[in-house]
This record gives C-alpha cells, sequence and structure tokens, in this order.
C-alpha cells in the first residue's frame, strides 16, 4: 500500500498534449498511463514506476515537439504579417 | 491544500490563455497558426478543433463548442478535476481509480473519431470541426 499513491499516472497530461499539442507522441503517453493503472491495481509498485517515468517522458516529448512546431510558426506568422505591412507601408 | 509556486504559475498561465481564448477567436486571429498537421495533410486529426471549442465554451456557446470538438468538451471538465487534484492536493490516487479498460477505451475512440470525421459522407462529416 505504501507510496502507490504518489504514482502519478500522467492521463491528464497525456490527453492535454494529444489534443493540444502533438497526437503521434501523445498516444504512447495515454499507453502507458492505463499500464501504470494496471500495475498499481496490481500491486506490482516498481513496474507502475517504471511506467509512470515513461509515461512522463512522452508527455514531456510531445508538449516540447509541439510548443517548438507552434512558436516557430507563430513567428513566420509574425515575419509575414510585418513584412507585408511593410510592403504596403512604401 | 498546496500553494506552492509551481501552482501559482500554473494557475497564472492557464488563467491568461483562458482569458486569451476567451476573447480572441482562434480561426479569425492572424497569429494563431493552423496545426502543422492540419496544414500539411488537410486530414483532421481526433484533437482538431479543440482551441476553438474551448473558445466557445469560454464564451458560452455549448452548442458551437460541440461542433468544434465534441470529445473536448467531453473530457474538459474531466480533465479539470483531475489535473486540480493531482496539482493542488497532490491527490494521484484519483486517477489511479480509472480502469485501464476506460483508458483503452478512449485510445480507441480517439483513433475512431481520426478515421470517422474525415470521411465526407453525411452523418461522418458532422464530426468535423463545423459552425452551426
Amino acid at each position: 500500500m505504501s507510496g502507490q499513491e504518489n504514482i502519478p499516472n500522467y492521463l491528464w497530461q497525456s490527453i492535454v498534449v494529444t489534443l493540444l499539442c502533438c497526437l503521434p507522441l501523445g498516444i504512447p503517453a495515454i499507453v502507458f498511463a492505463a499500464k501504470v493503472n494496471g500495475l498499481v491495481t496490481a500491486g506490482q509498485i516498481e513496474e507502475a514506476k517504471a511506467a509512470s517515468s515513461k509515461a512522463k517522458m512522452w508527455c514531456w516529448l510531445s508538449f516540447g515537439i509541439g510548443i517548438v512546431v507552434i512558436i516557430t510558426q507563430v513567428i513566420l506568422q509574425f515575419g509575414a504579417i510585418m513584412l507585408a505591412a511593410g510592403v504596403e507601408g512604401y | 491544500m498546496r500553494c506552492g509556486l509551481k501552482n501559482l504559475i500554473v494557475v497564472v498561465l492557464v488563467g491568461a490563455a483562458a482569458f486569451f481564448l476567451w476573447m480572441v477567436h482562434p480561426e479569425e486571429n492572424g497569429f494563431i497558426p493552423r496545426c502543422l498537421f492540419l496544414q500539411g495533410t488537410g486530414f483532421h486529426c481526433p484533437g482538431c478543433g479543440s482551441l476553438r471549442a474551448i473558445h466557445y465554451l469560454l464564451q458560452g456557446e455549448l452548442a458551437q463548442a460541440w461542433a468544434m470538438n465534441p470529445l473536448t468538451v467531453l473530457l474538459l471538465p474531466v480533465l479539470l478535476v483531475v489535473a486540480s487534484a493531482e496539482l493542488f492536493f497532490h491527490r494521484y490516487d484519483l486517477a489511479h481509480r480509472i480502469r485501464p479498460r476506460w483508458i483503452w477505451l478512449l485510445l480507441v475512440v480517439f483513433l475512431l473519431l481520426g478515421v470517422l470525421r474525415n470521411l465526407p459522407v453525411y452523418p461522418f462529416s458532422l464530426l468535423a470541426p463545423h459552425h452551426v
């Protein structure tokens, strides 16, 4: 019983990144979240911790790639808008 | 309840994002980029329309939010409850109570939605982001 309530399964994080960031990398995160729950129920705490850290890794990977792509797009779009405004201005 | 700096940052960031999304419409604002996946393939992924759905939810237009992405509308309350429990109360056991079979079912729904909403046939085309 000890410690099992402190193992995050990263379920909500993996759903958020799947919906808003990067679908292909969010799916494995959800898979590992499901595994955490199964392992916690079975009392396999060490295995649950391992699955939890894998879920965490996929969440951060998806979040990181999503954020980099979105920021790059915003910068490019901002540049394009500024450029268009400059062309119109002169 | 834990009121660490991390939680304060989360609340401020989420609040700012919600305020921004409440104010601006993702389709009409030139600075919010279209998803790279949508631009590249032309397909709607299961998450497509999530930002617009949240925008309409914040504006109180439930039917329009549903038309953008029904899955996001259904999942958002659950996500808010679980995320709050974990962030503010360190109650990781709440998410443990969700049986693995429900998470597997969610994955199946995800993949099915990803296929069905791209079919250009009547009942399925309602699953793609659209205006009501």
